[in-house]
């Protein structure tokens, strides 16, 4: 039904790439600038906030980790025109984010609090920056190949239907898309521990399968460092209650996600991937930082499997929600997007499953909501991963 | 009827697909539904845990997927829940086990 030939409708970016939603970016530099942020995106229809507790007082790995993903994000093709509001004397400087961003072509613009004069000034200016972008962007869709879509992968609230049903389902579309040449990205490298064996031999090249090796080896060895078991908090108190119980039966669960499809790259958290097919990214198993990532590197929507259920959306990229445990499908109708509980009751192929999820993805990428969109969700949020000093 | 599902033939353990009370059959099937056994339960279990396909000794690696999920730690009775509390996992923490 889909192939190579398969058209969609999509913002295109000066850049070339493709956008899926249309927003406007209202990013803070540093924790001093996020009420002043929000309070902008509050006022402008269309803008949305993104927010967080960093920006200042890092070093070294931590503060490129954050600049990095606010960079990324500010370049993701969901994202039309972006304002930076910043402090005016944090480490992320609002005008470098800024002149960062456009090198993606895309409109941006700067609140400095300390040069507007605090609070009621930012917020003025801001609104009017964002309105004036508003009327200068591309409001209309153009025809695209399905193949310039990023897509990013993830499960989080695994039972064990994710890994007999809802992840292979996911893993038969990501097969698909990989043969058409769509960028595919999967992260949370917790959960490939005990699964990793499986993954090298998918690798395509050695730097790869080292990529893979050596992200694991990193986390079994701070775990070992710190003298904590990484068991405490993976499988979660969720997932064990819902089956699951060892990391190893989780991961082997959540590869699933991938198919059987060859992991051609091994990138960084928040990296964009620079090759089609599948790409693996160093990400934590939390869900919201591993989405951060994958959408910092791109993504314009994520496929996200779950078992016991999650709301979580994010700001500017739909989080679909797959779930294959009819209770949950149920009990939280109002946040699943895909039910495939058929296939634990023998009624449904993992084939056919795949068959949905590819007709939901057009559609979203079409402009069909997801449950967390209409919901209002807008989540965002990465980690840190050194001290704040 | 009640059911399970084993994911490869290497499996020693199935996943219930309903909620099974001490004494209840159980049919365990592959994933495409055939290579049919019934199976007597040991004790009472949610849906989506799983259940040892024959007796396990202890110090035995616990296969699903076709894949090490961990190792038991006592001896597990044909048709008796496999969880935390017998199979001890093998990776990810700082002290080996």
């Amino acid at each position: 039904m889909y192939n190579i030939n398969t058209q969609i409708r999509v913002f295109r970016r000066a850049n070339g790439s493709i956008g899926i939603r249309n927003h406007i970016l209202v990013i803070s530099t540093v924790a001093c600038a996020n009420f002043v942020a929000s309070s902008i995106a509050a006022r402008v229809p269309g803008a949305v906030a993104c927010t967080h507790p960093y920006g200042c007082d890092q070093i070294g790995e931590s503060a490129d980790l954050t600049l990095r993903v606010l960079t990324n994000i500010g370049q993701n093709a969901n994202v039309a025109a972006v304002l930076v509001v910043g402090l005016g004397c944090e480490q992320i400087s609002a005008e470098y984010l800024a002149k960062k961003i456009s090198l993606s072509k895309k409109q941006t613009k700067v609140v400095t609090i300390q040069e507007e004069g605090g609070t009621t000034k930012s917020i003025a200016r801001g609104i009017t920056y964002c309105n004036y972008m508003k009327s200068k962007m591309s409001q209309g869709r153009v025809i695209a190949s399905l193949n310039k879509l990023i897509v990013g992968i993830e499960c989080g609230g695994s039972d064990y239907t994710s890994g007999i049903a809802a992840n292979p389902a996911v893993g038969a579309v990501v097969d698909f898309l990989v043969s058409l040449g769509v960028r595919v990205l999967f992260g949370e490298t917790t959960e490939i521990i005990g699964a990793e064996h499986i993954l090298v031999k998918r690798a395509t090249s050695i730097k790869v399968k080292k990529f893979i090796l050596g992200k694991v080896q990193k986390i079994e060895e701070m775990a070992k460092k710190m003298k904590v078991d990484i068991r405490g908090s993976n499988p979660s108190p969720g997932n064990i209650h819902g089956g699951i119980s060892s990391i190893e039966e989780k991961s082997l669960g959540a590869i699933c996600k991938i198919g059987k499809s060859l992991i051609v790259d091994g990138i960084e958290f928040a990296d964009k991937p620079k090759m089609s097919g599948l790409s693996f990214m160093d990400t934590p198993g939390n869900d919201l930082a591993c989405t951060c990532g994958l959408v910092a590197g791109g993504a314009n929507m994520i496929l996200f499997t779950t078992g016991r259920g999650t709301p979580m959306g994010f700001s500017i990229a739909p989080v679909l929600k797959i779930t294959a445990n009819k209770d949950v499908a149920y009990k939280m109708a109002e946040n699943i997007d895909i039910n495939l509980s058929s296939i634990i009751l023998g009624k449904m192929s993992i084939n056919n499953a795949g068959k949905i999820i590819l007709d939901k993805i057009i559609a979203v990428a079409e402009d069909e909501k997801v449950k967390a969109e209409k919901l209002g969700h807008q989540e965002f949020g990465f980690h840190s991963i050194g001290p704040t000093l | 009827m009640k059911f399970a599902i084993y994911l490869h033939y290497k499996d020693n353990v199935a996943t219930l697909l309903d909620e099974v009370c001490l004494g209840d059959l159980v049919i365990v099937k592959d994933l495409k539904g055939e290579d049919l056994v019934v199976l007597q339960v040991e004790e009472s279990m949610p849906h989506g845990y799983k259940i040892a396909l024959q007796e396990i000794e202890a110090k035995t690696y616990l296969v699903k997927y076709g894949e090490i999920i961990g190792r038991a730690n006592r001896l597990i009775r044909k048709g008796s829940m496999v969880h935390i509390h017998n199979l001890d996992s093998l990776r990810g923490g700082f002290k080996d086990v």
